[in-house]
């Protein structure tokens, strides 16, 4: 069942993280425009997130003895919103900090964590999800990538799509059938480490709406993998993936990932503006918004800081945040459309158009808007 | 402390405010009495006096904690400003006034012509208080609600009233002025939340017993995706107004209050009309009590001002702040 969310606030210990990365921001984005900045969670930049690495801000929630930072669900959430209000760009490491890592730490052998976290927080590992396939999209369980038993390991074959940022990952996290039949659903599914280089791995990007490369299709044909590269138990893949997906949506992310434009416009209005109720109003409703669903991303956040798994609420926040973010653009058009007599600087409308076309992706990626709701519903006792 | 709370008030309102006590005063009927026996159930319990300091014979609560009060009382649809006569007393105790008798509401606008006739033309529950806090600007004054002329300033069922004090008493009872308006959208703005978990709650109950199609309702999609959006819309109003309580003192600050009214009454459209879409013809009658929190929630969007309104102060203020990154703003300024 879905649990209320209570108020709570940032420990000062963690939020005194806050002023060491700005400074570290301020001066690594200086000069970069904002339509670049926009990308965000969807920027690569290897060199910077290894800048970041060496800074110590990645694997933050990890063991120190497997080279984390050793702190509290908290701390990254510090890092993150600093990362992501500021619009750096974070795609390289992104998926392998939010919950490659944390999976791996959970489920992995001792032999996996030594392995892949040291690498993680050193920003050399890179990961995707392995999730979606041609036939396979929000119904995640008729996965049919299959992976069979061989002497030294296991043999891969099948096609993955929509893997964000496949073709510059070392790794990838695949849900996988290892026994039986699309037809047996949640049994018989597991979670494998494809490492990327290998024989008979195929990887092609797909340009996207915004004409960027992020997504990729990726082709299994025979890839021969180890012993080790099952991770957790054979046959829990699905238990794990519901776990892993908690760690992906429960992050701010979910709320910030246009903030960018956001910034960009109210500069604009201080600045070039004369002060008008219809323009105030949406400024202040944004915040006013902007503040609630960030109470609620804490919220939830303290229950990933006391070791539960906040699936449902984690949904919840998503839905909303994501709502949030899909209006902005449409609601931040109209107000720049409504005096063509003034018109935006072009960095703010290239910013705009960027974040409109991306925005459908906000309610595909991670969970359709209609899978979410259908958690919630579960959580609220109606199925 | 806030579980406490949460289960005492429950605990009285479900025995001293049920839905045909909420009728009855609403009503007008059994007159000043019926709503004296409930004022009475409500003084004894001690909570019009929870943030009167303990040294004053008070609980000496925070505002903070005493957010469950003000939850509940909108679960329960309380007819009298409970919520409002505990935050004015609370700030009275600070000074020397001795604490009037009975029940205070805080008026949501005032005018006063030339030959000194105070109007207001929205007071919650101004039908139904003892006192109405009157805010001028630079001084507030208590007036008395028997020396008014009152007319509900509502439909059915309302308690609001449209007041008018010819010549009133200009002495006593004052207290500091300017904020009363961000007190009353704060305090109201938990009163909307727990109306509004009250609606999810019987959307849940009836969506799970009703069976069309030959099973519950709950079982389509269509219904399941309503009410969780429903659920959202109740979710981020229960956290707006946990903002706007957050305060270690008595008064909430202006911007946090603006934050929790704007959000709470941004929610109202949404999740009053799916739990009406929900119920159907039964949510509809005036038998059924969905309707004592459905009106509510929109008479209560409209008190001490709508979303626009709030929208418009949190807009301004953070275009006067020079702010170059909202996130700054929302977290330095807004979350109380």
């Amino acid at each position: 069942m879905i649990e209320s969310l209570e108020l709570t606030s940032i420990p000062a210990e963690d939020e005194a993280l806050r002023a060491s990365v700005r400074a570290f921001l301020d001066e690594a984005l200086d000069g970069v425009p904002a339509d670049v900045r926009a990308r965000s969670w969807m920027g690569y930049d290897a060199d910077f997130s290894r800048r970041l690495a060496a800074k110590g801000w990645l694997g933050l929630t990890l063991p120190k003895e497997y080279g984390g930072g050793g702190r509290s669900s908290f701390a990254r959430f510090v890092v993150v919103e600093e990362l992501l209000s500021a619009g750096a760009p974070v795609t390289a490491h992104w998926i392998a900090d939010r919950q490659s890592g944390p999976l791996i730490h959970k489920y992995g052998s001792e032999v996996q964590k030594k392995f892949y976290l040291p690498r993680i927080c050193r920003g050399e590992a890179f990961f995707c999800i392995g999730m979606s396939e041609p036939n396979s999209g929000s119904d995640l369980a008729s996965v049919t990538t299959r992976a069979v038993r061989t002497d030294s390991g296991w043999k891969l074959n099948g096609r993955k799509i929509w893997t964000t940022n496949a073709y510059r990952s070392h790794y990838m996290i695949a849900l996988v059938r290892t026994s039986g039949e699309p037809a047996d659903r949640y049994k018989g599914l597991s979670q494998m480490i494809v490492d990327l280089s290998f024989q008979g791995v195929t990887v092609r990007p797909i340009h996207d709406i915004t004409g960027d490369a992020h997504f990729c299709e990726v082709f299994f044909d025979d890839v021969m993998l180890g012993d080790d590269a099952l991770i957790g138990a054979e046959g829990s893949g699905w238990e794990q993936v519901t776990a892993e997906l908690a760690f992906e949506r429960s992050g701010p992310e979910r709320i910030y990932s246009t903030l960018v434009l956001l910034d960009e416009w109210l500069v604009f209005l201080g600045r070039d503006m004369p002060v008008d109720d219809g323009r105030v109003a949406l400024l202040g409703r944004m915040a006013s918004q902007l503040c609630v669903l960030r109470a609620m991303a804490i919220s939830v956040t303290e229950k990933l800081a006391r070791g539960e798994s906040p699936v449902v609420e984690a949904a919840l926040v998503k839905d909303l945040g994501t709502e949030f973010e899909q209006q902005m653009p449409l609601l931040i058009a109209d107000s720049l459309g409504d005096d063509p007599d003034r018109p935006a600087p072009s960095v703010l409308l290239k910013t705009l158009a960027y974040v409109t076309q991306i925005s459908p992706s906000f309610s595909l990626r991670g969970g359709t808007r209609e899978i979410l709701r259908g958690m919630i519903a579960r959580g609220l006792g109606l199925r | 402390m806030r579980e406490i709370i949460f289960d005492a008030m429950e605990q009285l309102l479900g025995d001293c405010c049920s839905p045909n006590h909420v009728r009855r005063i609403e009503r007008g009927e059994g007159g000043p009495k019926e709503r004296a026996v409930l004022w009475r159930a409500l003084q004894e319990s001690g909570f019009t006096d929870a943030l009167v300091a303990e040294a004053r014979g008070g609980s000496g609560l925070s505002l903070s904690d005493a957010y469950p009060i003000a939850f509940v009382a909108g679960r329960h649809a309380l007819p009298l400003p409970l919520m409002q006569t505990i935050l004015v007393r609370g700030i009275m105790s600070e000074t020397n006034a001795e604490l009037p008798e009975g029940s205070i509401t805080i008026a949501g606008d005032v005018s006063v012509t030339p030959d000194g006739t105070v109007v207001s033309n929205y007071v919650p529950f101004g039908e139904v208080a003892d006192w109405v806090l009157v805010d001028f600007g630079d001084r507030a004054q208590l007036l008395p609600a028997t020396g008014a002329q009152r007319h509900i300033a509502g439909g059915y069922g309302s308690v609001n009233a449209r007041m008018r004090w010819t010549n009133p008493s200009i002495s006593g009872n004052e207290l500091p002025g300017s904020h009363w308006r961000a007190y009353g959208a704060c305090l109201i703005s938990a009163m909307l939340a727990g109306a509004m978990e009250r609606t999810l709650n019987m959307t849940l109950g009836y969506a799970n017993d009703r069976v069309q199609f030959g099973r519950p309702i709950a079982k389509l999609q269509i219904i399941q995706q309503q009410v969780s959006v429903m659920a959202e819309q109740v979710f981020a109003a229960r956290m707006a107004a946990q903002v706007g309580f957050s305060t270690a003192g008595t008064r909430p600050k202006l911007m946090a209050a603006a934050v929790a009214k704007q959000r709470t009454s941004e929610a109202v459209g949404t999740v009053s009309s799916i739990a009406h879409s929900v119920h159907g013809a039964m949510g509809f009658t005036e038998e059924y009590d969905l309707q004592l929190f459905t009106r509510r929630m929109h008479e209560w969007r409209l008190a001490y001002g709508t979303e626009v309104y709030w929208s418009k102060i949190i807009g301004r203020e953070l275009l006067a702040a020079g702010e170059s990154r909202t996130l700054d703003f929302v977290r330095q300024s807004l979350a109380g």
